[in-house]
């Protein structure tokens, strides 16, 4: 049947001797590998001991440039040269780039890695040009852009790039304008990521042009990779920023004005508008509420909080009352900062949105606000009739811990037992009784405070007994399973004040049973 | 006939050849593209290029969305992982489903949950959940527990409670490494395109040692069946779907530990519980949404986000596993048969999907009755010379080792998660033992799987794997110094 069967063997006995032929090889490469990165890691780790004192002196500024230079010298096989590389370049920092950046020039390592990125020749013009200030001559053509772009002859190039983007401004600059017109949107992205670690001036500018592109879908980049590079820059950039506000693509101004917030967020500071550039100040202030996109101006909200003026305030107020949505969201969430306390009738307000999100954020901005929020938060909970709005904000003093801390006032003498006590009250008759539930089973005792309590510890024990008890008081108007079950746990309790509290409401709970079981049965 | 049963064999025996010469040119594409792609990813990811998404405002949230049915084993130290995990923005939910075992109970103990009413929005139809846990010290842990729906009711519900754009499954028998989700959503950030999932590395945590959340100890379990599981795994995990993500033909991404866009998943009606792997499923529903809604996407894999779980450790456990996961497979493509071979689903359609039918379901049936029916018959009834039948199989199995082999080759390239040079020994030794037995006695599992599907529809089922594999310590963690080999 088979055509040639001794043929047919021979073939499959070829392949078999073929197959394990290569096995047999794949296990030779696998230790080979192992034990040559053994000895690779070995030399490196020797060369780390060797050098790690100098590097130390010298990213310290104990020791020169020159003094540095010669002692590194010696590392000249690759394990000991990645061993230099690696700790000057984890050492480097805005103190010390220039001198790092020198010595990397003079041992050679920097021809190297523009050598990998950009050829031989052209890397000589690079490396004359910023080490000796030599004119750089245009790039010529290059050949097979399309095998450039690939992936697997990119790897190294797109490695050299991010190495060359750690030196000083001075010298990266030109090997990032040189990386910007490599075809691999791999080296791009690296050179991006350069740029942001960077933080030098000149950069802002070719980031937000890439910004631009990568908007457009024009550069192979994602806009993401950009935006994570550009907001790594310090809040004195911001006015490189400026007239890319007035841009007629939607989306690019969108994205300008978020990594803007970024920044602002960023710098963990209270800012004031001395901190902005005038003209992108006025631009929040009076342009951004009527722009066109509804991204940038939810956005604005979020730059404005940050000028903590009377031109902020009314800026937010404006936003808060916009007719989108996720704009009124932004501008709610804005007004998060004790600066912006006027506001927060007008975020009262907003608890009522017709939108969940608006809701959520208006609650959550109050709860930020201190006593004055909480009062406020509470206030409204008693006042609003409206359901979705109450149960938003129980949400919310549930979450964020508020319940537990406004509960020990339930045990106060003053107006403020009354206010929690109607809290409790609306949550029970809402049904959202689990967590003052699981609040009135922790069991409160005396015999904690230890031998000799101070006065202000008895103190505050019993307002904490007394808050208990009216906590079961108030839950007992509505019981539940839940609370049921914690009952007869604090009925079964021989040290808990609430015992007897307990065993009344069960024996009560028996006879009302009792009760309804002769009603149902005489009837 | 006798000469109709001859004739029969023959015709058997071609179809035999041709599965074999198909399949194994499949694998070698598929292992040619994976090398590639694994290899340079590695190359590229070796010079720390996550370090500026760490602390980036502009790095997406994530949920993260565990479901757990009887995990009290495990649960405290997953979430330990999950909560020690190096990402800026995340929420992690746990979704109880109705446990009758004291995972909540163990979760309440841990981290001091107070059970609260909370806000839930239904937007993929679950019913609300019975019970919320959260404790205000732990901003970013809650819990829910719902009533027994099987695990993508589970997983829905944790979609419902989250709030992150993106989320990311994860069993509740896992541990992710530490910058594993942070490797996952980097396609998300640098992709051009609108990345809706992003699936990542599973791994056989057996023989480790875990230390609050972290394994700490790398090492090799102590049975055969445990070591032919890791060389499996490797292989499929590194010389598969690779090469499926460069071809954007994801079909496969394991819900252990996956990477979702929110918006995406609602769109395609969120997990189905008409398949027993939902994982499988809901891929195929978010391509059929995205190509309805005409919207750009793409699928993808990345070989360096690891995520280490528990393996079965006897034969029951791994063939009701199998068995398992077949029967979804079958399944999955049985509901979406109509976008096999359809142009309109790109190199899904057109590749991946023919390729799961024809290769990884139909195969293992002729595979098993090769075995099992062909191959006796052929040297009994029609006196075939055995040593014919001997190399032939030589060969199968000498391929099998080649790339199993090529795999552990892959993995000392790129991951190298084992230390010792005796661990990566003993993997090349499975790499040939896994071939001798283990992967034929699969290929029956397999086989069982399909049959299986043709019976109808299985209910959704947890699948319980037995906690003993790994080494637990609850002990203070101390600080591992990062290697840098």
């Amino acid at each position: 049947m088979f055509y040639n069967i001794d043929k047919l063997v021979l073939v499959v006995l070829i392949l078999a001797v073929v197959v394990l032929l290569v096995d047999i090889v794949l296990v030779i490469y696998i230790f080979h590998r192992r034990l040559s990165r053994n000895r690779f890691f070995q030399r490196k780790d020797a060369t780390r001991r060797q050098l790690s004192s100098t590097v130390r002196n010298f990213l310290a500024g104990d020791i020169g440039v020159d003094e540095a230079t010669e002692a590194l010298r010696s590392a000249k096989s690759p394990p000991a040269r990645e061993a230099v590389q690696d700790m000057l370049l984890d050492g480097i920092g805005s103190n010390n780039r220039r001198a790092v950046t020198e010595v990397l020039m003079r041992l050679g390592l920097v021809a190297i890695w523009a050598k990998e990125a950009f050829g031989a020749r052209r890397a000589r013009q690079l490396i004359n040009h910023v080490a000796n200030g030599a004119s750089l001559p245009p790039q010529g053509k290059k050949s097979f852009q399309g095998i450039r772009s690939m992936r697997l002859f990119c790897v190294k190039r797109a490695r050299s790039v991010a190495l060359l983007g750690q030196l000083d401004g001075d010298y990266a600059q030109a090997f990032m304008d040189e990386a910007q017109h490599d075809p691999s949107p791999y080296v791009g992205r690296a050179n991006v990521a350069a740029m942001g670690q960077n933080r030098e001036s000149f950069a802002v500018s070719v980031l937000l042009e890439l910004l631009r592109q990568a908007a457009e879908g024009v550069n192979g980049l994602s806009v993401l990779s950009v935006k994570t590079a550009l907001v790594r820059y310090p809040l004195t950039e911001l006015a490189q920023f400026t007239h890319c506000l007035s841009d007629p693509n939607e989306k690019f101004r969108y994205l300008v004005v978020d990594s803007i917030r970024e920044i602002c967020d960023n710098t963990n500071l209270t800012l004031s508008t001395q901190d902005f550039p005038p003209d992108l100040y006025r631009w929040f202030l009076d342009q951004a509420k009527h722009d066109s996109s509804v991204d940038v101006r939810a956005r604005s909200a979020r730059v404005i909080r940050h000028f903590h003026d009377t031109g902020a305030v009314l800026g937010l107020r404006t936003l808060m009352q916009d007719d989108n949505e996720f704009v009124r969201l932004h501008a709610v969430r804005s007004c998060a900062d004790p600066y912006y306390t006027d506001l927060v009738p007008d975020v009262v307000q907003r608890i009522g949105d017709a939108k969940w999100r608006v809701r959520e954020a208006a609650v959550k901005t109050l709860s930020t606000f201190g006593i004055e929020g909480r009062t406020q938060l509470a206030n409204y909970f008693l006042s609003t009739p409206d359901q979705y709005a109450s149960e938003q904000i129980v949400d919310e003093m549930q979450r964020g811990g508020i319940i537990g801390d406004l509960l020990p006032g339930l045990g106060s003498d003053g107006p403020e037992s009354w206010v929690v006590m109607k809290v409790c009250s609306k949550m029970v008759r809402m049904g959202k009784t689990s967590l003052l539930t699981e609040l009135l089973s922790r069991e409160i005792r005396m015999s904690r405070l230890g031998d000799a309590p101070s006065a202000a510890q008895i103190a505050a024990m019993e307002t904490a007994q007394k808050a208990r008890t009216q906590l079961l008081d108030v839950l007992a108007m509505s019981p539940t399973p839940q609370l049921m079950e914690t009952v007869q746990s604090l009925a079964r309790r021989d040290r808990d004040h609430l015992k007897g509290k307990a065993q009344t409401i069960l024996q009560s709970g028996i006879e009302a049973n009792k009760s309804t079981a002769v009603e149902t049965g005489g009837a | 006939m006798h000469h109709f049963l001859i004739q029969l064999v023959w015709y058997s025996n071609y179809v035999l050849i041709a599965y074999f010469v198909l399949a194994n040119l499949g694998y070698t594409i598929l292992m040619t593209l994976s090398l590639y792609s694994v290899s340079l990813h590695a190359t590229y990811a070796s010079r720390k290029p996550y370090s500026d998404m760490a602390d980036s405002p502009v790095t997406p949230p994530v949920a993260l969305i565990i479901a757990a049915y009887n995990e009290e084993e495990t649960i405290v130290q997953t979430v330990l992982s999950m909560l020690d995990l190096n990402y800026q923005e995340k929420e992690v939910i746990v979704v109880d489903d109705g446990s009758t075992d004291s995972t909540v109970d163990r979760l309440i103990e841990r981290f001091r949950l107070q059970r609260m009413d909370l806000i839930y929005r239904e937007r993929l139809q679950t019913g609300h959940p019975l019970a919320y846990y959260h404790n205000p010290t732990f901003p970013e842990l809650f819990v829910i527990k719902v009533e027994h729906g099987g695990k993508s009711h589970a997983l829905n519900s944790g979609i419902n409670m989250a709030r992150s754009p993106y989320f990311c499954t994860v069993d509740a028998d896992s541990i992710i490494e530490s910058d594993a989700l942070l490797r996952l959503m980097a396609p998300v950030i640098h992709a051009t395109d609108n990345v809706v999932v992003s699936g990542g590395i599973v791994r056989i945590a057996n023989g480790c040692t875990l230390r609050n959340g972290r394994l700490e100890g790398m090492s090799l379990p102590s049975s055969w069946l445990e070591r032919c599981q890791i060389v499996e795994y490797i292989r499929t995990f590194l010389f598969g779907r690779p090469g499926w993500s460069m071809l954007n033909a994801t079909f496969i991404a394991s819900g252990c530990f996956c990477l979702l866009q929110r918006e995406a998943v609602i769109g395609a009606g969120g997990f189905g519980d008409d398949t027993v792997t939902e994982d499988i499923d809901v891929i195929a529903a978010i391509r059929r949404y995205m190509v309805s809604e005409k919207k750009q996407f793409r699928v993808v894999f990345t070989s360096d986000p690891i995520c280490w779980t528990e393996a079965p450790r006897t034969m029951g456990m791994l063939a009701r596993q199998r068995r398992r996961w077949q029967l979804g497979m079958t399944q999955t493509l049985w509901k979406n048969r109509d976008m096999i071979f359809n142009p309109k689903y790109g190199t899904a359609g057109m590749l991946s999907m023919p390729f799961h039918l024809l290769i990884e379901v139909v195969g293992c049936v002729v595979e098993a009755t090769g075995l099992l029916l062909i191959l006796p018959i052929s040297l009994i009834v029609i006196h075939t010379p055995w040593w014919i039948v001997f190399l032939f199989l030589l060969l199968s199995i000498g391929y099998g080792t080649l790339l199993s082999m090529g795999s552990v080759v892959l993995e000392e390239v790129t991951l190298r998660r084992y230390p010792r040079l005796k661990h990566v020994g003993v993997l090349m030794a499975y790499a040939v033992i896994e071939n001798l037995g283990y992967r034929q006695i699969l290929t029956f599992f397999r086989a069982y799987g399909v049959l299986q599907s043709l019976r109808g529809r299985r209910k959704q089922k947890w699948e319980h794997i037995e906690h003993t594999g790994l080494n637990l310590h609850q002990a203070p963690a101390r600080p591992v110094e990062a290697s840098s080999r």
